[in-house]
């Protein structure tokens, strides 16, 4: 499969009154077309950071990042980024929450549109677009700003800690939503979270970084056997658990 | 639906019906008295009318609107509240606009904002007049001086306090920062800016009357000076009740404008 997303040699200084200080050091990965990888680590470690980097929101202080073999600088047309909360402006209706980042872009057209209203459709969303986001449940907040920046046809989904606003109950129940779309889409994903269990539920591939500064201490596979893996199937395996306390040992939470 | 109101439901809604109307009895009632035990004191002569004036005089100075040119310094006031407020709103609003825009602008002009808040505006009354000359263009800057500083403090405030996140989101999509001010800053922060506006028509009244007493031919304001010096109480008094009807009607019409607005579900 074709590679999409190429991190080279990512690294990040921050300046700042007291010195300098290393946040991300010398980071690498690839990330093949339809794969869902997450990137998990310790707090602090800069995981959000090497989004907002990638993302072209944050200046990087060395290494160079390619979208389909094209080098990339600053915010870029083929990055869909979606945040903690989902940041739905109250007072426009639901499509025109979901064509906002199209009528950002000035981007609007019959097609464009079309495509907001059928995946609207699909999500069961279309009998709510002249309501406003008030009246929704967070589970469908969060559909809605998901297809806002679908509708912009990223070639790379990042989220960043993007269920964690939502109370338990429904941040799983979402989690399913959100990977049944991302999968019936094709989307390429990478995610970040502090979550273990959300990040082995919804990867093929986990990152993890060390503690401060970030670099990559391993890449793990996760390989479930079911057919029609979801976040919610995936919990009820055996592998989950040794997933879980691999990962987990990784992390390195006890360590000092 | 409407036929199956429960017994409970109706007495809930008489018993909000009831309290409705005895607060509005109650305040018509209290207006009514005051104006009688006032009438009744001053005919009995326990209160000296000449000091105090009575309700009668005052109606009948009113009914003779146009002996006294009332209606003419009603206008008067009017038209410099009106136009002091929509200036000192706008150019507030617009100042507020660019000190946003430039961080590095709004760092330089902090300590004269805060200073200029905190100064008593009344006392450029003096400056102004020399300034702009003595008449109506003195008046309204007075308004203008008096509204203006809040309105920006206030409405930068608002600006600044927009939700970092959504803001983030809309970068995510490469928007320039003209489209972040439109699209999300403005449109977060109509309450903000409706908030502004009620304090400013008060604010404005306050500028128009105080340049009045200092410099005027005409006008509510100068009508109180000019009774008081005369001792004609009874248009000292009558002055100052148009001048309470005339605050709450703009403040009325405010509120509407606020209702007007909120109604209207702006797609910006």
């Amino acid at each position: 499969m074709k590679q999409i997303l190429e991190v080279k040699n990512i690294s990040k200084k921050y300046q700042g009154k007291e010195g300098e200080v290393l946040a991300i050091n010398n980071v690498n990965f690839n990330i093949k077309e339809g794969e869902f990888v997450s990137i998990i680590g310790p707090s602090g470690c800069g995981k959000s950071t090497l989004l907002s980097i990638i993302a072209g929101l944050e200046d990087k202080t060395t290494g160079d990042i390619y979208i389909e073999g094209e080098k990339i600088n600053g915010i870029s047309e083929k990055i869909g980024y979606m945040l903690q909360r989902d940041c739905l402006l109250e007072w426009r209706n639901i499509l025109n929450n979901t064509i906002f980042g199209l009528e950002i872009k000035n981007n609007i057209d019959k097609a464009s549109k079309q495509y907001v209203i059928d995946l609207l459709k699909k999500y069961d969303l279309y009998d709510f677009i002249n309501k406003y986001p008030s009246e929704l449940s967070g589970g469908m907040r969060q559909r809605v700003a998901l297809i806002r920046t679908l509708a912009t046809r990223p070639k790379i989904l990042l989220l960043d800690e993007a269920f964690s606003a939502l109370d338990y109950q429904t941040r799983i129940m979402v989690t399913n939503d959100i990977y049944e779309i991302l999968r019936k889409e094709k989307i390429t994903t990478l995610m970040v979270t502090h979550d273990i269990s959300e990040a082995i539920s919804m990867s093929d591939r986990v990152l993890v970084l060390s503690k401060r500064p970030g670099t990559i201490k391993n890449i793990h596979e996760i390989n479930f056997d079911i057919d029609n893996r979801t976040p919610i199937n995936c919990r009820e395996r055996t592998e989950f658990t040794n997933y879980f306390n691999i990962l987990w040992k990784e992390l390195g939470v006890d360590e000092k | 639906m409407k036929n199956n109101i429960s017994v409970e439901r109706k007495e809930y809604l008489k018993k909000i019906r009831k309290r409705k109307f005895t607060i509005i009895f109650l305040q018509i009632a209290i207006l009514v008295a005051f104006l009688v035990i006032w009438e009744i004191l001053a005919n009995l002569e326990i209160i000296d009318s000449f000091i105090t004036s009575k309700p009668s005089r005052i109606f009948e100075t009113f009914m003779n609107l146009s002996s006294n040119d009332l209606l003419k310094h009603i206008l008067v006031t009017t038209y410099e509240t009106v136009i002091g407020f929509l200036i000192g709103t706008t150019l507030g609003v617009f100042i507020a606009i660019i000190l946003w825009w430039s961080d590095y602008l709004s760092e330089i002009f902090e300590p004269y904002l805060v200073v200029l808040n905190s100064l008593p505006k009344v006392a450029l009354g003096p400056i102004i007049i020399i300034w702009v000359g003595a008449g109506t263009p003195a008046i309204i800057v007075m308004a203008v001086a008096i509204s203006l500083i809040v309105t920006i403090l206030e409405n930068l405030n608002g600006f600044l306090k927009t939700d970092k996140e959504v803001i983030k989101m809309a970068k995510t999509f490469k928007a320039t920062k003209f489209q972040i001010l439109t699209k999300i800053v403005i449109p977060a922060n109509i309450s903000t800016f409706i908030n502004s506006l009620k304090v400013n028509i008060g604010l404005s009244l306050v500028g128009v009357i105080s340049g009045e007493f200092l410099v005027s031919k005409a006008g509510l304001g100068y009508l109180i000076v000019y009774g008081g010096q005369v001792f004609k109480l009874d248009l000292v008094m009558t002055s100052v009740i148009i001048l309470g009807i005339l605050a709450g009607i703009m403040y009325g019409a405010v509120l509407l404008l606020e209702k007007v607005i909120t109604k209207t579900r702006f797609n910006i």
